[in-house]
């Protein structure tokens, strides 16, 4: 590797940063001013590309280009404000945790609109015309269309620069950003500044997808791998803040052309390929910058303005009414299996039930009680699911020991990154769990003479006594009751109470004594252990597991399913994901657009039932109990 | 012999010093009122003495041992008690239960994973709830208690320790003239009972007047006075800070802060 060759890979490195700054900027304006955190922000991006080459390609020319790049940043910023003023309009007062799930049914849709309207092959577009040579640089040639974006990025922040210094819109947003009472103060018209500001993010972010088409081709996968990114950056950058956000996207956008112009070092006579790295860089990067700097590189402790989620009642021990039901569930899934002998399904589609109910209970007990919102709990059923499955394919070990090793290893996982995690609150830990998961995701996709790779492990079947589907779905449906019953255990127990009242008011928990950070970590632990068995059984149910497993959906499926079910009930994560799972099932054996359709029904759900679930029902008995 | 005592304690916020070179002491079963007008910087020194703060300069001494740095949680197991200017309880447990946590904690039964909460040391959380007049409230959630209430079960999840010393900040603020006079005879009686003592501050002078043993006096970070009632009354510095604003000696409004 020659000096030279590491500054190209470095300026190739400034282009990519520009688009990853366009994005990370929109949604930075967009959290600032709303506290929103539009997980819909990359699908914005997304549908920038897709708009932007279709008009080069039907237009074409110059004017196709170049203006129809223009033109796709008016609208997508259009459409953001027709997002802002439909439904986040509703939802500003209501836990932050609940606009998270209402933005994220919106990924769901417009991946599905996107689908529907351009089907499922990448769309392409053409060079940008004017900009088709190449300029040479240190011997090589850079094409000129990266001079150009490395050109952008910081026009943009400059000009972003002025717009928040100098212009009255300006002074509002930082007044937003920085002092919410004063925004009241100053008489403002809240309501046209939220969307004008969404409508600016979003233009934004449609303009960083609209100028990617030169570079790489639309496809429908960009809208969760941009904003993974865009979070990152953000994160990185510290919230809320612009130049945080550019200076953030070029660390991130410099460390991955490192690690691609490094290439294979020797360490210790050990050959690395550290260009591999590129996938976990930003995650690391990520996880180095809020250890040492919790609110990161430019940010500015946040005033919390308001609770994640909404203020919850006193546990009560289970009445004879839940003990009831819990017994009655009980024996209808031991029954299951014998009533069920003529469908098989239903015992697969049982199975995947439960899976993802202990799952949700998993990360329902540290949501919840915890109040640690984790965006990454796939990482710990992934270490389950790959410790079970790699024990089978090179230790031939069996099933029982294997199950055993899941949960081990997942602790072992929720151990190491939990004592991070405890270390920081709100956003800031999302997105550090987030970032771990990633972690573990690269990992397992990179590694591939271990872990198989993108294969992933295959012919993982269960040994006897579990070989047939009955015996399999009564072992995950005791696991799953075991489980369950376990965390609740915990939670009535002193440790549950010290986790509760780490999370009510962390002063008051260490004025009497109570390690608030140590108690987090267990929690962190025990919730990870547990879903390491979900995991693990899952591996066993699937018989074969790829990355997938560790996929970001699926963490944000956990989410969803313990919202769905209101997460100030501990009956809440099971009714939720079972809900979330046959729904899913049934939708996805409906329709191709499963997507848009279980997005449509959590949006409802959001509008309609804002505390979950079983939080609404238990509001409606109440009402129809304190009936005139 | 004290309990307490404090030297050259500083603690600055960027340029403000918050608390510049404060030396006191509170002596054994002492109740010692710590007055002075809004942000004279009697929080951050209650602050710095529960471990919240970590001092810029200057010694705690309590129990025989320089505490300055010390973490809140091993400051409570040496026996400090602490109230919260703005009441600090567990919103989404029951005030028994927050009495109930407290207990726990200082028997050491945190990490423990088994048998339910509610049923550990239930007697003696409802006695400590019944000496702050809160016995017949024990089962209500703690986040819809008035305010007073609050106050007071803080005061019970305070005593939950067996404390040698109670820091209280302003433990009447948002109270009624009467309920004031009521809660701080109250805690008067409980100490000079169990022979506790207590730091508090209270911007009821009446109140100030009529129960401290002694008054020591901050403004703008320094300590300007130190005495009983009647010398405070008539020490002119103290005048000067106090009626000389026309401030403060009244409550302030509850808004404020
Ligand atoms: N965490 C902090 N960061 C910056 N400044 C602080 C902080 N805490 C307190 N201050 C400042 O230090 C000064 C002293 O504050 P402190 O809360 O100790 O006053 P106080 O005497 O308790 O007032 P009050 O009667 O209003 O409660 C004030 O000017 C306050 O603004
Ligand atoms: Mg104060």
């Amino acid at each position: 590797m020659s000096l030279n060759s590491l500054l190209f890979q470095a300026l190739d490195g400034l282009a990519a940063a520009s688009g990853l700054f366009f994005v990370a900027a929109g949604l930075s304006l967009i959290f600032g001013v709303t506290r929103i955190i539009n997980i819909a922000h990359g699908s914005l991006y997304m549908l920038g590309t897709y708009v932007a080459a279709t008009l080069a390609n039907h237009i074409g020319g110059a004017l196709g280009f170049w203006g129809g790049i223009l033109t796709t940043a008016v609208l997508i910023g259009l459409i953001g404000a027709v997002i802002e003023v439909v439904l986040l309009r509703r939802i500003y007062r209501a836990p932050e945790l609940f606009q998270l799930l209402a933005t994220f049914a919106l990924v769901l849709v417009i991946n599905d609109a996107t689908l529907w309207t351009w089907g499922p092959e990448d769309v392409l577009g053409p060079r940008a015309p004017g900009l088709r040579g190449a300029v040479e640089v240190l011997g090589r040639y850079l094409p000129s269309y990266d001079v150009f974006l490395i050109a952008a990025g910081p026009v943009v922040l400059i000009a972003l620069h002025f717009v928040l210094i100098r212009t009255r819109f300006g002074r509002l947003i930082r007044a937003a950003t920085q002092d919410r009472e004063m925004l009241g103060a100053l008489g403002v018209n809240q309501a046209l500044l939220f969307t004008s500001v969404f409508a600016l993010g979003s233009l934004l972010s449609g303009l960083g997808g609209a100028l990617q088409i030169a570079r790489e081709p639309a496809n429908l996968l960009m809208d969760l791998t941009v904003i993974s990114d865009a979070f990152v950056v953000v994160v990185v950058g510290g919230m809320g803040s612009i130049p945080g956000a550019y200076l953030a996207a070029v660390v991130i956008a410099e460390v991955k052309a490192l690690c691609i112009s490094i290439g294979v070092v020797t360490i210790a006579g050990v050959a690395v390929n550290v260009s591999k790295l590129t996938l976990v860089a930003e995650f690391l990067v990520m996880a180095l910058v809020l250890i040492a700097r919790p609110y990161g590189l430019l940010g500015r402790a946040q005033s919390m303005v308001r609770a994640l989620a909404e203020p919850e009642d006193p546990l009560r021990p289970a009445g004879p009414a839940l003990k009831l039901l819990g017994a009655a569930a009980v024996v209808a899934l031991a029954l299951l299996p014998l009533l069920a002998r003529n469908s098989p399904y239903a015992l697969v589609l049982g199975i995947d039930v439960l899976i993802a109910v202990l799952f949700a209970a998993s990360l329902h007990f540290i949501m919840g009680p915890g109040g640690m919102h984790s965006f990454g709990h796939a990482a710990y059923f992934g270490l389950g699911a790959y410790a079970a499955a790699l024990l089978v394919k090179w230790f031939a070990l069996s099933m029982p020991p294997a199950l055993i090793a899941a949960p081990v290893v997942a602790l072992l996982g929720a151990a190491l990154f939990g004592w991070f995690a405890v270390r920081l609150s709100g956003v800031y830990l999302a997105m550090l769990t987030l970032a771990f998961a990633q972690i573990v995701w690269s990992i397992v996709f990179q590694w591939s003479e271990v872990t198989g790779g993108s294969n992933g492990v295959l012919g993982i079947w269960p040994t006897a006594p579990f070989d047939n589907r009955a015996a399999l779905f009564w072992l995950t449906a005791a696991l799953t009751v075991v489980g369950i019953l376990l965390l609740r255990t915990f939670l009535f127990a002193p440790f549950g109470y010290a986790m509760r009242a780490g999370r009510d008011s962390p002063l008051r928990a260490e004025a009497i004594g109570i390690d608030v950070k140590r108690v987090h970590w267990i929690g962190f632990t025990i919730a990870g252990a547990v879903c390491g068995v979900a995991g693990g059984v899952f591996a066993f149910a699937k018989g074969s597991i790829s990355p997938e497993t560790i996929d970001v959906s699926r963490s944000i499926n956990g989410l969803v399913m313990v919202l769905l079910g209101g997460i100030q009930t501990l009956s809440g994560p099971i009714v939720g994901a079972s809900v979330f799972a046959l729904l899913q099932d049934t939708i996805m054996r409906q329709t191709e657009y499963w997507r848009a359709l279980l997005g449509g029904v959590i949006l409802l759900l959001v509008l309609a039932f804002p505390a979950g679930i079983v939080g609404g029902l238990g509001k409606l008995g109440t009402a129809w109990r304190r009936r005139p | 012999m004290s309990v307490l005592s404090v030297a050259s304690l500083s603690k600055s916020f960027g340029a403000l010093r918050a608390v510049n070179d404060v030396s006191f002491s509170v002596r054994e079963g002492e109740f010692l009122a710590l007055i002075g007008p809004n942000g004279a910087g009697k929080s951050t020194c209650f602050n710095m003495i529960n471990g919240q703060l970590r001092p810029n300069a200057g010694e705690i001494r309590f129990a025989g041992r320089n505490i300055a740095g010390l973490p809140p949680r091993a400051i409570f197991r040496l026996g400090v008690g602490r109230t919260f200017q703005i009441a600090a309880t567990f919103g989404s447990m029951t005030a028994i239960e927050n009495v109930q946590t407290a207990l726990i904690s200082h028997a050491g039964e945190t990490y423990r994973f088994w048998r339910p909460a509610a049923a550990r040391h239930r007697e003696r959380a409802l006695a400590l709830l019944n000496q702050v007049g809160m016995r017949d409230a024990a089962l209500r959630s703690s986040r819809e208690l008035a305010y007073g209430d609050s106050k007071r079960l803080e005061f019970a999840i305070a005593l939950a320790n067996e404390p040698r010393l109670l820091l209280m900040d302003e433990p009447t603020a948002g109270m009624a003239p009467r309920e004031r006079n009521e809660l701080i005879a109250l805690v008067k009686r409980l100490v000079v009972e169990r022979k506790i003592s207590v730091l508090f501050t209270e911007h009821s002078m009446d109140v100030v007047f009529a129960f401290a043993d002694r008054i020591i006096v901050m403004a703008r970070g320094r300590l300007i006075a130190d005495g009983d009632a009647k010398s405070i009354r008539e020490n002119p510095r103290v005048q000067e800070v106090y009626f000389g604003t026309g401030k403060a000696f009244e409550p302030k409004p509850q808004s404020a802060r």
